[in-house]
């Protein structure tokens, strides 16, 4: 019994962690753990995304501790450690859950996880990075960065300023409000205007529960496909005392991965994820984990089916991974943007795009940590292979000039880690001013607010012509011209273009050239 | 974020994620419990106009103080000496605003913001003065951390017993603009209408349109709303916002003086050493005086030139008295 709780305390210290770092995944980033460790965990992220960029991504590092564990451990990733298993844990505790009938087979759907990993590994043979997408070590940051704590930071703060407006009260709310601004409150208020895209992606992984407890990391997770893959080897596991064991049912029905075979002995390969529930159910002690040579488990599952896929269902995984992946390995991916000055700004120090879409896991530490939320999770703007990567909207939020703190916590090396320096003068876009819409040049009214905030020191955008007063003879004022030399594309002119709605100057890729 | 995003493109988003919520989250019971906290009268967005009192004067010489030296700090008591000293100004208990251009993400020496030690030898003399608290904030146009500490501003004042703070979006009140030609009323920040004393501490700085960002437009930095939109007739607008704010005292950092591509700045070759600091009570002489180390003549801008139309100060150099000390 206490080691369930033991293994409860550790879920709820991971996922605790897990959001503490996220909270800490911000300016000035001066906490000694990387704050993007968990999504750099994933060893099966860390080998698409290494082959579909078509280079070694040593960022990944960390992964090896979880493939050696489960060398070692088998899946105790998964019902220990992993962020999102304990999220679920959680919901399905809170859900109503369904009745299921252990059988002496694994059920079918376990299978899927296993096709989902091979195709995603195949689709990565193209250079497309599908597995980012199911990955939970991609999910679990993404989801709650964006679908959770964004909009429940927006809710509270919402909540707190209007309850300080009410008299009896604000003596409260006042205090909470600053306490909350001053330690858990981000800079400025989160800006997602898609939120509610990852909101509905984690409550679809919620809502399984209706179907089966864990009913992602049974059948969808591709991470627990690997793990599960590995623990073949390894020499922690289930065993069961056959004398003691009454075949009373108990454990089958506890289990929540269904693992288990209906006599309460047999345990499927690759399913279980050590939470012990099974052990601390037993009222005969006759469920123990322990260590034993990985051969003679592999015997006594030999006599149940395994988990793993057939032959001809790994044969049409990759076949399935290979087509999925295939019109955007051509170049034929029917959402890419049409005119190549469309495509998205991606975040300074990105890799060329083809490569950068390949080693991005869409985990979205990058959009939490851009101080002016200008990172953004894209929808279909680079085709429906680049969704959820980063993109510079600056609209919502410029490139802060001093500023590379997206290439820090970026887990795959997607985005390099630019020293200052060379940040500052890598080429995000350019910005192209809108002569219809420009204050000075459609209306004749000074304006200078994007020239004056520009931060290249020499001036990416310059006042030409005109006196330099709105003189009273008609005389025209001076009017902004973009420097293409200079520019480096980080869209404060564009952020701060005074103009209601749409900015009159723009910054686009694939631009050649200033408009002087 | 600094500037107009805030006044209305962050507050789009902000409110259409809040009408989103409600839609996706709002159950009977939050939507009661909104519905009945919004209809409580809420006090701070009555959209109640603010009128100030007429402020409070010193008893500082008039005229100019010109240091010139390389200690910065004791260019800054030396001239507070020569003008009769702080003391007159900054009473037991006052609460007392230190307005500095903290806007850029700057360091000291690209002379985008005002020298860290100024700002700090201010707030000493004002602790000196017992003055009750001394703030110290700007509306930066970059990451406001980024700034407060690129800038040595905040530490440096910090050090020497000041408070140092961010902007708080909220805390913004319309106050009316009594005689105002281009604005009847703007959005100022709360900190500043209740100070006692507001010294103003800009740098000196090329600013292409306004040529010059000295005296007046530092006080920006405490006006909300959509900034973006004030360079049209800028002139009127920083001066009728100059009457409401009325700081008692300006000092001019032009310790280094940023002569082109302002107000950003970035390469070191546009920044000149000066090691000049001006003093005044008369917001239009200290202005003019700094324009004359750009060698531009101060009637060609536009809001001194209005100031002194509007009888705040005086333009001609020649009438003034400058007392110059060297440190």
């Amino acid at each position: 019994m206490c080691l369930i709780w033991l293994r409860r305390l550790t879920q709820l210290f991971s996922l605790a962690f897990f959001l503490y770092l996220i909270g800490r995944n911000s300016y000035p980033l001066d906490f000694p753990i990387p704050p993007e460790l968990f999504s750099r965990l994933s060893p099966l992220t860390a080998l698409t995304a290494s082959i579909s960029a078509r280079s070694l991504l040593t960022p990944f590092w960390p992964a090896l501790f979880i493939l050696v564990s489960a060398l070692i451990l088998g899946r105790a990733f998964c019902g220990w450690v992993c962020p999102l298993g304990s999220t679920i844990d959680i919901t399905d505790k809170l859900l109503p859950g369904c009745k299921e009938k252990p059988g002496d087979k694994p059920s079918p759907a376990s299978r899927v996880k296993y096709l989902i990993l091979i195709g995603g590994i195949s689709a990565s043979l193209l250079g497309v990075q599908l597995v980012g997408y199911l990955d939970p070590l991609s999910i679990a940051p993404r989801s709650y960065i964006m679908g959770i704590l964004a909009p429940l930071e927006l809710l509270t703060r919402w909540l707190l300023s209007v309850a300080k407006g009410v008299g009896w009260l604000s003596p409260i709310a006042s205090p909470l409000s600053s306490f909350a601004n001053k330690h858990i409150f981000s800079f400025l208020a989160p800006n997602f205007p898609h939120w509610y895209v990852h909101t509905l992606v984690i409550l679809g992984i919620a809502l399984l529960a209706l179907w089966r407890r864990r009913g992602f990391c049974r059948m969808l997770c591709p991470l627990g496909a690997l793990l599960g893959t590995v623990s073949r080897l390894a020499p922690m596991g289930r065993t069961v005392d056959a004398e003691r064991c009454k075949d009373c049912g108990t454990c089958p029905a506890e289990c929540k991965m269904g693992a288990i075979a209906g006599d309460g002995v047999g345990t499927f390969g690759g399913e279980c994820i050590l939470c012990l529930n099974c052990r601390s159910s037993c009222r005969l002690d006759a469920v123990h984990f322990n260590f034993a040579s990985p051969f003679i488990r592999r015997k006594e599952e030999q006599e149940l089916a395994s988990a793993g896929p057939s032959r001809r269902a790994f044969i049409a995984s990759i076949g399935t991974g290979l087509v999925l992946a295939a019109p955007r390995a051509l170049g034929a991916d029917l959402f890419l943007p049409k005119k190549k000055n469309n495509a998205p700004l991606r975040p300074p120090g990105a890799l060329p795009e083809e490569r950068f879409l390949g080693a991005c896991i869409r985990c979205g530490q990058c959009m939490r940590v851009c101080p002016t939320w200008g990172l953004q999770p894209t929808l279909l703007e680079a085709g429906l292979a680049g969704m959820f990567s980063p993109r510079l909207v600056p609209r919502i939020g410029y490139c802060e000039y001093n500023c590379n703190l997206c290439g820090r916590v970026c887990s795959s090396g997607a985005i390099r880690e630019l020293p200052l320096e060379e940040k500052q003068i890598f080429v995000i876009g350019l910005a192209v001013i809108d002569r219809n819409r420009c204050l000075p040049w459609a209306k004749n009214e000074e304006c200078l607010v994007c020239e004056e905030v520009c931060p290249v020191p020499q001036k990416a955008i310059v006042l030409k012509g005109g006196g330099k007063r709105k003189g009273k003879g008609g005389k025209r004022v001076a009017r902004p011209v973009v420097v293409g030399d200079l520019c480096i594309g980080c869209g404060i002119c564009e952020n701060r273009c005074p103009l209601e709605g749409k900015s009159a100057i723009v910054v686009e890729v694939g631009m050649v050239g200033g408009d002087s | 974020m600094g500037n107009f995003v805030n006044g209305y493109l962050y507050d789009f988003n902000w409110k259409q994620s809040r009408r989103d919520f409600l839609k996706t989250l709002g159950t009977a019971g939050i939507g009661a419990l909104c519905g009945g906290l919004l209809g409580c009268k809420r006090g701070d967005s009555s959209g109640e106009v603010i009128t100030v009192e007429e402020p409070k004067t010193g008893e500082l010489t008039e005229g100019l103080v010109v240091v010139t030296g390389r200690d910065y700090r004791a260019m800054v008591r030396r001239g507070l000496e020569a003008m009769g000293g702080l003391s007159n100004l900054v009473h037991e208990g006052d609460v007392v605003v230190v307005k500095p251009n903290i806007a850029w993400d700057r360091t000291e020496e690209q002379a985008a913001n005002t020298h860290p030690e100024v700002v700090a030898e201010l707030v000493k003399q004002c602790v000196a003065c017992r003055a009750e608290k001394v703030r110290v904030f700007d509306y930066p146009c970059n990451d406001a951390r980024r700034t407060y500490v690129r800038s040595g501003i905040a530490s440096a004042a910090e050090a020497e017993g000041a408070s140092v703070s961010f902007i708080d979006e909220e805390r913004f009140v319309e106050v009316a603009i009594p005689g105002g030609v281009a604005l009847d009323s703007f959005l100022y920040y709360q900190d500043c209408m209740d100070a006692n004393v507001i010294i103003n501490v800009p740098i000196a700085k090329d600013h292409s349109l306004t040529k010059l960002t000295l005296g007046f437009k530092n006080l920006m930095g405490v006006i909300g709303g959509n900034r973006g939109k004030w360079h049209s007739g800028i002139g009127e607008k920083l001066v009728d916002l100059w009457t409401v704010v009325r700081p008692q005292l300006t000092v001019i950092d032009a310790t280094r003086i940023l002569v082109a591509n302002g107000p950003t700045g970035g390469d070191l070759a546009d920044v000149k050493i000066m090691n000049t600091i001006i003093l005044s009570t008369d917001p239009v002489a200290v202005d003019a005086h700094a324009a004359t180390l750009f060698n531009i003549d101060p009637e060609d801008i536009y809001c001194i030139k209005e100031g002194y139309q509007r009888g705040l100060g005086e333009i001609d150099l020649t009438k003034v008295n400058i007392e110059r000390i060297a440190v």
